[in-house]
């Protein structure tokens, strides 16, 4: 039997012993800025790093066609949308070039280390045709090793902008642990609610 | 729509570029294979392209190429031609190397798609590069679609080993010996002493085996673009075949038992078709790559294992051969050519394109920073210089490096070139 690596570990343990990281779901609230902007259902949506999966949820109960992709399944039962078992940093998502329409990813990026960070934005362009959403958090989270890669909303901007053609929208959020920024390609629609 | 391939080298990509407008005629496109170095400029003015696949444009030439056929309207694709590298062994290198390897000028404004081999080196692209996300393509490993589908290969009677060379800067001037790096760089002294000495550890490794083993083996010679036959030739015994620059390697490898290379990705080709490799004082700064093949280093080693390498079977390193098309190449699995036509037919198929492009290549002198030494009208002790990529004439003295006023291309005249141009 293969052995789970040090960071399949590491998660299946948050998901196990951690009742607050199995039950909140960072990116319930920020999808909602977003919702307005997407396609109309079924659009195609892959949520890279989806964790206990109430976004992919969410999202198929409103009859998107979702994938949920992470390192380890959630705790909760998967109906109505599809999960991927997936390792970020031993390789690419397993899917074709603009297999989604969209992709998205909550509090994700910031778990890799920063050499892989790029890579994981390129790769997350390179699936879906209309775009990315998603945050990252710009603080760490103590001696659990959860952060690996801790910078300023202005880094990760610079870094998105580097990569992609396609106009970005960013928005800084403050909370008791730190600034988040939340990112998504600028729509036709609008800006962000 | 109508597509020029401009082809740059006859060994190996004219072979790729060749399949891949074989896979782009099933679309119902008109495509014809040019070649680069002698008709890139006269094919957009006279066949008037509407798409044109360029090679990686590093240096001005091609730079400046570019630059005019976006002005005229038309499409440009850019076609890797070498993998790139990993991402692990990409992080190591010197930025001298990364630039040579991304390109030192931005093209991403004069470039509409470009399409590369492995995914991780287009992640690079994306973020360390010049070119965004959107408009690169992955397509897998182009260079070794030519062996798909495997025939089998019939071994010779006599032990035949392939020495293909791997020493590009050798015949150049030290000081400017690497393209796309900048002129005042140290990069190029440094490069051109580490070919220097490889090669001259091969002319002496070669002669020593055909002194011991001249007459149980046969050996032949593949000198890679941008170096001299004449070299190998006159310091190397007659009974090593030196084969004509412009020969592909996947005809010239079929007909050989062993392959010696210097970091080349040609153990890969060997791989392909079941011939044993060694990586005989390794050039290449991927250490991944360089590490396909057995590596060796002195003589010793060279002889003991040639004498006993096992014919008819492959001897690469069969994790490194996974690591490097996870890492490096992508598949390697005949299809990259099929694919690069898909995403080619896909981004252009529903463009409105229209070109205005002029029946003649317009002389403009963007390159002539060199007023002192290089003119455009004689002076006294000038001689003409034609330069050898857009064939404009300047004047200059007759000896040294110039540098063409009106493309950009660098052309050294040295006393025997020169005795022949003043005859």
């Amino acid at each position: 039997m293969k052995m789970p690596s040090k960071q399949e570990a590491l998660y299946r343990t948050m998901h196990n012993a951690n009742p607050p990281y199995r039950e909140i779901n960072q990116g319930i609230r920020g999808l909602r800025h977003w919702l307005l902007q997407l396609k109309e259902a079924p659009a195609s949506i892959l949520d890279v790093g989806c964790g206990n999966g109430k976004v992919c949820k969410l999202l198929s109960d409103m009859g998107y066609c979702v994938v949920g992709l992470d390192i380890v399944p959630g705790p909760y039962d998967r109906k109505g949308y599809k999960f991927v078992k997936h390792d970020l940093q031993l390789g690419f998502l397993p899917f074709k070039d603009d297999e989604f329409d969209y992709c998205v990813s909550f509090d994700v990026l910031e778990h890799l280390p920063q050499k892989w960070v790029g890579q994981a934005i390129y790769d997350m362009l390179r699936v879906s045709t209309d775009g990315i959403i998603g945050k990252v958090a710009c603080f760490g989270r103590g001696k659990t090793e959860l952060h690996l890669t801790v910078k300023p909303p202005e880094w990760w901007k610079e870094l998105f902008s580097r990569i992609s053609d396609k106009e970005m929208e960013y928005k800084v959020a403050c909370s008791p642990a730190g600034k988040t920024l939340l990112f998504n390609t600028k729509t036709e629609e609008g800006e962000l609610k | 729509m109508k597509i020029a391939i401009l082809t740059l080298t006859g060994q190996r990509d004219k072979y790729i570029d060749n399949l891949l407008a074989e896979q782009l005629r099933k679309y119902g496109h008109e495509v014809n294979v040019r070649n680069y170095i002698y008709a890139a400029r006269e094919t957009v003015c006279y066949e008037k392209p509407d798409v044109v696949i360029h090679p990686m444009p590093g240096g001005e030439y091609k730079y400046d190429f570019i630059k005019k056929c976006k002005q005229w309207g038309i499409q440009i694709i850019v076609r890797r031609g070498e993998a790139g590298m990993g991402r692990e062994q990409f992080e190591k290198l010197d930025e001298n190397r990364k630039s040579i390897i991304l390109g030192n000028w931005d093209y991403s404004p004069y470039v509409d798609l470009e399409l590369t081999w492995g995914r991780e080196f287009t992640g690079i692209i994306a973020e360390q590069g010049h070119m965004p996300a959107e408009k690169i393509r992955a397509c897998g490993a182009f260079a070794f679609d030519p062996y798909f589908p495997e025939t089998k290969r019939e071994t010779n009677p006599v032990r035949t080993i392939l020495f293909a060379t791997g020493f590009s800067t050798c015949d150049c001037r030290s000081e400017y010996c690497e393209l796309g790096i900048k002129d005042d760089s140290d990069y190029h002294e440094e490069i051109y002493a580490i070919h220097r000495k490889a090669r001259d550890a091969w002319i002496s490794a070669i002669k020593q085996l055909v002194k011991w083993f001249g007459e149980d083996w046969r050996f032949e010679l593949k000198v890679r673009p941008g170096e001299m036959e004449e070299e190998y030739v006159e310091k190397l015994p007659s009974k090593v075949k030196v084969h004509p620059q412009t020969s592909p390697s996947s005809e010239i490898l079929k007909n050989v038992d062993i392959l010696v290379h210097s970091g080349s990705t040609m153990a890969i080709e060997a791989h392909l078709l079941g011939i044993p490799a060694f990586n005989f004082c390794n050039v290449n700064p991927d250490l991944l790559l360089s590490q396909a093949s057995p590596m060796l280093e002195s003589y010793g080693e060279l002889e003991f294992n040639l004498a006993r390498a096992i014919i008819g079977q492959s001897n690469i390193n069969e994790s490194v051969y996974h690591e490097l098309q996870e890492h490096l190449y992508g598949p390697i699995d005949g299809k990259a050519c099929e694919r690069a036509a898909g995403f080619i037919h896909e981004y252009i198929k529903d463009k409105h394109i229209e070109t205005e492009i002029p029946n003649v290549w317009p002389k403009t002198t963007n390159y002539h920073d060199d007023k002192e030494t290089i003119h455009l009208e004689k002076q006294d002790g000038d001689v003409r210089w034609l330069c050898a990529g857009c064939r404009n004439e300047y004047y200059a003295k007759p000896f040294g490096v110039t540098k063409c006023p009106y493309c950009g291309l660098r052309i050294e005249m040295t006393e025997k070139v020169t005795q022949g141009v003043l005859k």
